[in-house]
């Protein structure tokens, strides 16, 4: 019963999470791969995103605080970050990235330090969402043991 | 069907999504952690063999110990140099393996340099099913 109900708890925040623009699709498709073989697949690439994307945040705070920004790394964060937050299916942060990867890219200082902004406001939504899934995972597969 | 992930090579092993006449192999070079085990996690899932590693040194070692793929999977932005440059360097090293661009920014002129290097292929983040099977197919049935 329990279980049933931490299940429905998981669909419906995804949903919401969906509804949102926070997640999309491809979240779905990342918990299918989830199976008896990997049963905290969903969590381990939580932490391990997580993980990440708080250290290319850290260095991109570094490099956009810099005197004269090395707009050639900030590109380079910036893609990165967008790659690995669309791999889970993070789309309004995969978004936000991909304007300041073109901010950098056109070296604009004062639109790759408003987008940052917009980098760190998304990434503290998604940061929290997944902390909740993974919470939530977790639970269910405490249940089933 | 491919030996090497079929039911009965490991106990409680899962049945790959696909089947393959051979066995196929892939290397993805991806400085993104998430990217690297959700990319290989797909792989696997459909019958690929997968290594995937950080960085494309890292990927030349294991080239030059002897390790063949049919497929090498690189990332545009990696941290030592860019995919195009990785392409050429490994054409010039005589590896003729299937080399596949991806990226996260779509962008026409990486595209075109990347295959101008020697790659054979391009696909946008993520790393999705519908952009990778047709070309494990076509390298299936070669």
């Amino acid at each position: 019963m329990a279980g049933k109900d931490l299940n429905q708890k998981l669909n419906e925040l995804i949903s919401s999470l969906q509804d949102q623009g926070i997640l999309d699709d491809y979240f779905d498709e990342l918990k299918g791969l989830q199976d008896e073989q990997s049963p905290q697949f969903v969590t381990n690439t939580i932490t391990i995103y997580l993980g990440g994307a708080d250290d290319t945040i850290a260095e991109l705070t570094k490099n956009l605080s810099e005197p004269a920004v090395n707009y050639p790394r900030v590109t380079y964060l910036a893609d990165k970050l967008k790659g690995s937050s669309m791999s889970i299916g993070g789309a309004r942060m995969a978004d936000v990235c991909a304007e300041l990867c073109e901010a950098s890219e056109a070296n604009k200082r004062e639109a790759c330090l408003a987008l940052f902004g917009g980098v760190n406001r998304e990434y503290s939504i998604l940061q929290e969402s997944l902390n909740k899934i993974a919470q939530l995972e977790q639970a269910i597969h405490d249940n089933e043991e | 069907m491919t030996d090497g992930n079929a039911n009965g090579n490991q106990e409680g092993a899962t049945t790959p999504l696909m089947s393959w006449n051979n066995n196929l192999k892939a290397l993805l070079v991806d400085p993104s952690p998430a990217c690297r085990l959700i990319g290989k996690a797909y792989l696997t899932a459909y019958g690929v063999n997968t290594e995937a590693v950080d960085n494309a040194d890292v990927a030349i070692i294991l080239l030059n110990m002897g390790a063949s793929f049919n497929v090498i999977l690189i990332d545009m932005h990696m941290r030592e140099m860019n995919g195009a440059q990785f392409a050429m360097l490994l054409r010039s090293s005589g590896v003729q393996t299937k080399l596949l661009g991806m990226s996260a920014m779509f962008r026409e002129r990486e595209k075109e340099e990347f295959l101008e290097a020697g790659g054979d292929g391009f696909i946008e983040k993520p790393l999705h099913p519908s952009k990778f099977v047709p070309i494990l197919q076509e390298l299936d049935s070669n």
